[in-house]
């Protein structure tokens, strides 16, 4: 399939025929609601509405003859995303502590936002065991001691803030 | 030392460049780019920075990674899911471009084995999503033996040696100083075109200022700072790094 190929829009079109339906449905009806051809496409149908249910966005609700029987789920919403700012500081700690233990100075260079809001959100993010303090480093600039901290789980980070 | 982010000609253009990866007007439309350049260069700091900032994904290097791994962290970078099978890690990476286009950096391309190469542009293909490889010199030379893989990407950057006005902005940005010409040129001179050995002699000079009374860079310190990062450089510091430029 070429760059230039038109796109289908197969799973838009399968979630807009699935909504407007208020009973359980079957994959079938839905393809037969697409107007698709027995065969690949239907079967394509199928596997979209699997995927779906995978993601929550469709609940499996029983069996009949002709499958499984799905609703869709109107509560279904996409992960919240936090605010433009925060998402900046979360995508550049992860980043950050996929190369090991880091400092604020780590994330400040890749999210560009102001130490104080970093703090802010590290320590958010500490009391709720998304990071965790790792040792301590010298301070370039100054005296003292600064944190260096590690990602306690990268998988947990991305799926519940990202 | 503030380790600030110095955007830099290099970095402006890449920023350009994925944009224009990214934007639905653009008329390359979602296709394969290359972004090259000796260890150094800013490439990863660059990427990560980018992916932070934006929506783009950004793969991290793992060279242990086979092909399908590969598929299976986008798929968890774009959806935070990581399907079983390999015909749903693409239905779910073209679902996901259909739904956002976001630009898939993969770096240390150079490293990646040619079928990782080559699934990357079947996924180009497939799922219209755009595909930044980055990596040094190597992945062109790679890239070029398979036609198929080198038809296809529309824009290619090569990071150029960091240049004196940039170091100098890094200096001013990270240690508050403004150099003069002759330090500049010494420290430059030793920097070749890289930003590993600016760090270090950065640190080097701002330990020696808030040890001693010295409220400047002179020309000693630069040479100080200099001579600290050729022995680095001669033990092998940054592996092959330090080609004069």
């Amino acid at each position: 399939m070429g760059a230039n190929t038109k796109k289908t829009g197969l799973a838009d079109q399968v979630r807009a025929a699935m909504k407007k339906r208020r009973k359980p449905f079957t994959p079938i009806q839905i393809a037969k609601a697409l107007e698709l051809p027995p065969g690949p496409k239907r079967e394509a149908v199928a596997k979209v509405i699997g995927d779906f249910h995978q993601r929550g966005e469709v609940e499996r609700v029983g069996q009949s003859e002709r499958g499984y029987l799905y609703r869709y789920n109107r509560k279904y919403k996409r992960p919240e995303r936090p605010a433009n700012l925060k998402r900046k500081v979360l995508k550049a700690i992860r980043y950050a502590g996929m190369k090991g233990a880091f400092t604020t100075e780590d994330v400040l260079f890749r999210a560009g936002v102001s130490k104080s809001h970093i703090h802010k959100i590290l320590r958010n993010l500490e009391n709720r065991g998304f990071v965790e303090v790792a040792g301590q480093k010298n301070r370039e600039l100054s005296y003292g001691l600064e944190n260096m901290y590690q990602v306690t789980d990268d998988d947990r980070f991305r799926r519940e803030l990202l | 030392m503030r380790n600030h982010y110095v955007r830099t000609e290099n970095a402006m253009r890449f920023e350009d460049m994925c944009q224009e990866l990214e934007s639905k007007e653009s008329l390359i439309g979602p296709s394969l780019a290359m972004l090259t350049g000796p260890a150094g260069r800013g490439k990863s700091a660059a990427a990560e920075r980018y992916a932070s900032q934006t929506e783009a994904v950004y793969i991290a290097p793992m060279n242990v990674l086979s092909p399908t791994m590969v598929l299976k962290d986008i798929c968890f970078e774009l959806a935070a899911q990581r399907p079983r099978y390999t015909d749903a890690c693409l239905r779910l990476i073209k679902d996901e471009m259909n739904r956002h286009r976001r630009l898939i950096m993969v770096d240390e391309a150079d490293l990646k084995e040619m079928r990782t190469l080559e699934m990357l542009r079947n996924l180009n293909e497939y799922a219209n999503c755009p595909i930044l490889l980055i990596g040094e010199m190597d992945l062109i030379s790679k890239v070029s033996s398979r036609t198929r893989i080198v038809s296809r990407i529309r824009r290619s950057l090569t990071f150029e040696p960091v240049t004196p006005a940039d170091m100098a902005l890094f200096f001013k940005r990270g240690l508050d100083q403004e150099l003069t010409p002759d330090v500049v040129k010494v420290l430059h001179q030793a920097s070749y075109g890289d930003w590993r050995p600016i760090l270090l002699m950065v640190l080097v000079c701002e330990r020696a200022l808030s040890a001693s009374s010295l409220k400047a860079i002179t020309p000693g310190l630069a040479k100080e700072a200099a001579a600290a990062a050729e022995a680095a450089r001669k033990s092998g510091a940054w592996g092959k790094h330090g080609r004069k430029h």
